[in-house]
């Protein structure tokens, strides 16, 4: 046969009202390296699908244990740095709050895994409201602000006072959050970002610009998967979850928008949110 | 003394809170599933009920289900959960909580602060 060798993964009927999952694979046969045919096969991908699923139940319901105690500790630690337990002196109040921004940072990476997971399982839907984008990116920006400072970083924030959007805020803020993150990771020490919205007739667009690494052309193809890292200079030395880009790109897409990137290695990325101003279908879907 | 209810399954979060709403000068009661919850909620009249969603034996939207609002015309409930899923979150709000709030994006001082506006709020 040829080499070409096609995967789509449908389901046929079984008995009664089953639906049988199945893979067909299609090979072109050639004699002479003419086309004579094409050659199916079909596999039985039951056991394929029965564990995709066990895994993203697993990783639901682990997510969701994780969450309880994470947030516990969160209340414990704001207790005693809010003072309610009494006074602690500087020091103790620093390391204290360390800790508190470091399971603030747990606590965001369980809420992205549970997001996948409701994803995977088609139960994520959106709850579209106006959001103010000035004041959602101020409160992005300001949530973390600690790292900004730490790593002696430079924002720009070039956003129209009264631009507004319809999309899901919590969604929303969670795509910009991880892109934000992602640019102050992969820029260097005292490194410039530049997070940028304005509208046209049609779109709303949140872009955030970084003069970091950059991504190599050969990475670009695997960015938006799920747990996929680039591999690329010290990059894979960076920690990170790999699922940031597959949420920004899955939120973008379930509002009818897209995400589009540009980025040159050695001198930065660009990652654009462009959202569809209206959501007239959304809004009839919804009621 | 405003008399406030817990009802939280996690008994870390139930400690958190006891002992929050205690130096905010409430008089705090705890409850670790929804059912024994209603039944205080039931003999008693509080002032404030904080209620969470996912638990055992009963969870929050049953407890709403069953609590007669018109039996206990000041209490009111305040409905905090990390579940935030819209159908849950609107029938939660139409069977008559007051605020639903993210208890994991929800630190301590805040918390207070949206019982106390809560509190101060008339019908």
């Amino acid at each position: 046969t040829g080499k070409n060798v096609y995967r789509l993964d449908l389901f046929l009927a079984g008995k009664g009202r089953t639906r049988i999952p199945v893979a067909v694979t299609a090979s072109p046969y050639l004699v002479d390296n003419r086309p004579q045919g094409v050659i199916e096969l079909f596999t039985d991908i039951s056991n394929e699908k029965a564990l995709d699923q066990a895994k993203d139940d697993f990783l639901a319901l682990v997510s969701h244990q994780l969450q309880t105690p994470a947030t516990a500790v969160k209340q414990f630690l704001g207790l005693l740095l809010e003072g309610y337990i009494g006074k602690i002196v500087q020091e103790q109040k620093d390391v204290v709050q360390k800790a508190y921004n470091n399971n603030e940072e747990q606590i965001s990476i369980i809420q992205d895994l549970l997001e996948v997971a409701r994803i995977e399982s088609g139960k994520s839907v959106i709850n579209v409201e106006n959001i103010d984008i000035k004041a959602m990116i101020d409160e992005i920006v300001s949530a973390q602000q600690i790292t900004v400072d730490k790593r002696q970083q430079h924002i720009t924030i070039v956003v129209p006072a009264k631009l507004t959007a319809q999309a899901d805020p919590t969604k929303l803020k969670m795509c910009i959050a991880n892109l934000l993150s992602n640019a102050l990771k992969y820029t260097s020490v005292k490194g410039t970002i530049q997070i940028k919205a304005y509208e046209t007739e049609s779109t709303v667009s949140i872009a955030i610009k970084d003069n970091g690494i950059g991504i190599a052309k050969d990475q670009m193809g695997k960015l938006f998967n799920r747990f996929s890292r680039i591999d690329q200079g010290g990059a894979s030395a960076i920690p990170g979850t790999g699922i940031g880009l597959f949420l920004c790109k899955q939120i973008a897409e379930m509002h009818k928008g897209s995400m589009i990137v540009t980025s040159k290695p050695g001198e930065g990325s660009e990652f654009t949110v462009q959202l569809p101003k209206m959501h007239k279908k959304l809004k009839a879907e919804k009621s | 003394m405003k008399k406030l209810l817990v009802v939280e399954d996690h008994v870390g979060l139930r400690e958190s809170y006891q002992m929050l709403f205690i130096r905010e000068g409430y008089d705090v009661t705890l409850a670790e599933d929804g059912k024994s919850g209603l039944e205080l909620a039931q003999a008693q009249d509080f002032d404030i009920i904080m209620l969470d969603m996912l638990m055992p034996i009963m969870d929050g939207i049953s407890f709403l289900r069953q609590f007669v609002p018109a039996d206990h015309p000041k209490t009111k409930i305040i409905a905090f959960s990390n579940l935030q899923t819209p159908e849950i979150v609107s029938e939660a709000m139409d069977l008559g909580v007051k605020r639903y709030v993210t208890k994991a994006v929800t630190p301590p001082g805040k918390m207070a602060e949206l019982v106390r506006e809560v509190v101060n709020e008339d019908y």
